[in-house]
């Protein structure tokens, strides 16, 4: 056979899909870390949009604002904050990590950075909690 | 001596297709490596195709999935993997050309741009003085151009133009130790939507490499040097 | 904006954040119990100082929320003419929130 009746058969391509960043199966400390970031990050994008929704209660005057806070102050709500509070401390927390990394900073100790976010942000959502309770 | 319960990956583009999993009972030896494994068991079945070369891990053509994670075949002793299944796939986020065989075309596509040379001064002995003719010794690089990097990276996954670990790691090392290499060439490369970063520091790349390579690392080293400039000097690591 | 420099706004924004969220949820929701009424939220928001910082926090988290948004959808391969659309509707999108954002002040 020569080179030009030589074809090689077309190669099967992987398809590009972001189901990949959610690959679990295989993930190491820093996999963990890029997964819970992005996922924390888009919660609070949703969050974002929530609030500023929510927040329109103050547009439609006193009595409309205080109805929006009787609401608020149910157990579940307040169960929900706490878990608000969570994701801010853990994403503030990992992304300080990151920044500290991008600057060449504890690369080296990357997984024990994490454990030390995660810790601490654990730790931020108890206080908050107690106070909150 | 134990039995164990291997499931591979196999697939002839036109002749296995889709896809499937061929499962094959072997009995192993403490030493027995998956790559004894393939070997053993293409006696029986010569369609059953996988890259290999050196066995002892320093050439880099063996890497494969081993129960999801990427390793090289060759020193990748199956007693270890403590499993009685062991399931033998080809790595991710490459073409599948047969097999266990990806396409390691886009890998050196973006890898060889870079020009990373292959030797760098040996930072072992550090004490003994190298005779006179010699000047400084040498050892090879440590990345053995493998593509384990690329198939755990979740950002290759999603986006097939992101310059990827090994090409990234290879522009870091030129900036650290150049040999005659244009650093701001390279650094140009790298300081690109698709270069150094498009990276998130999962570092999924640096636990895989088998050899201590630490693209991730590197990543962030091209990272602060583009922010900061300290090493424009190109000093060594 | 060069890649280098979104990442530096990226991280400077982020880290602006921890202190001005910390502020904001402190002063707000912590601090003597909260903001509790109507009342308090008027009186809070009528001190100049304040209204300089919830304002720069609205134009950062704003800022960093959709910088972030955009560097997830980029890692999914856009074309280049997607990637550009990509970026003008999430600007557009950030224009109206923090316009919205303001006009709520303006409410009270």
């Amino acid at each position: 056979m020569n080179a030009e009746e030589y074809r090689r058969p077309a190669p099967r391509l992987p398809a590009p899909q972001a189901k990949e960043w959610l690959a679990f199966s295989k993930r190491g400390v820093g996999g963990w870390a890029f997964l819970l970031h992005r996922l924390t990050g888009l919660v609070l994008v949703f969050y974002l949009f929530l609030h500023l929704a929510v927040l329109s209660a103050l547009a439609r005057g006193p009595q409309a604002y205080q109805a929006m806070l009787a609401f608020m102050d149910s157990p579940l709500i307040v169960a929900l904050e706490v878990g608000l509070i969570a994701t801010i401390a853990f994403h503030a927390l990992n992304g300080i990590r990151l920044v500290l990394m991008g600057f060449g900073v504890g690369v080296r100790a990357h997984k024990a950075l994490f454990w030390v976010a995660f810790v601490l942000a654990a730790g931020l959502t108890a206080l908050a909690a107690l106070a909150m309770f | 001596m134990a039995e164990v319960t291997f499931k591979i990956y196999r697939y002839k583009p036109g002749a296995i297709d889709p896809p499937r999993y061929d499962t094959y009972r072997v009995s192993i030896e403490p030493h027995t490596t998956v790559l004894d494994v393939l070997e053993h068991l293409r006696l029986d079945d010569p369609t059953l195709t996988y890259r290999h070369s050196c066995h002892h891990g320093s050439c880099g053509t063996c890497g494969m999935l081993v129960n999801g994670k990427e390793v090289l075949a060759c020193v990748t002793r199956v007693a270890d993997l403590k499993t009685d299944t062991v399931v033998i796939e080809p790595l991710r986020h490459q073409p599948l050309i047969s097999d266990l065989v990806v396409d390691m075309t886009p890998f050196f596509e973006k890898y060889e741009p870079v020009g990373m040379p292959y030797i760098r001064e040996s930072e072992y002995l550090p004490h003994s003085q190298p005779p006179e003719e010699v000047g400084a010794y040498t050892r090879f690089e440590n990345c053995l151009e493998c593509g384990l990097c690329l198939s755990a990276c979740p950002v290759v996954g999603s986006d097939p133009d992101y310059l990827g670990p090994a090409a990234l790691a290879a522009a870091a090392r030129v900036v650290q130790e150049p040999r005659g290499q244009d650093v701001p060439t390279v650094l140009a490369m790298v300081d690109t939507e698709e270069g150094c970063w498009r990276c998130h520091a999962a570092m999924e790349c640096s636990e895989v490499c088998p050899n201590d390579v630490d693209p991730g690392g590197l990543i962030m080293f091209l990272r602060r040097e583009l922010l900061t400039g300290t090493s424009r000097s190109g000093g060594k690591r | 904006m060069r890649p280098k420099t979104q990442w530096l706004w990226q991280a400077f924004s982020g880290l602006l954040l921890v202190f001005l969220l910390a502020l904001h949820l402190t002063v707000n929701h912590f601090a003597a119990g909260g903001l509790l009424t109507y009342e308090d939220i008027v009186a809070y928001l009528a001190q100049p100082w304040v209204r300089v910082l919830e304002t720069l926090f609205l134009l950062t988290v704003t800022y960093h929320a959709l910088a972030g948004v955009r560097g997830i959808l980029l890692d999914l391969n856009l074309t280049t003419a997607a990637a550009r659309r990509v970026t003008l509707g999430l600007t557009v999108l950030g224009v109206l929130i923090c316009a919205y954002g303001l006009w709520l002040f303006t409410t009270l």
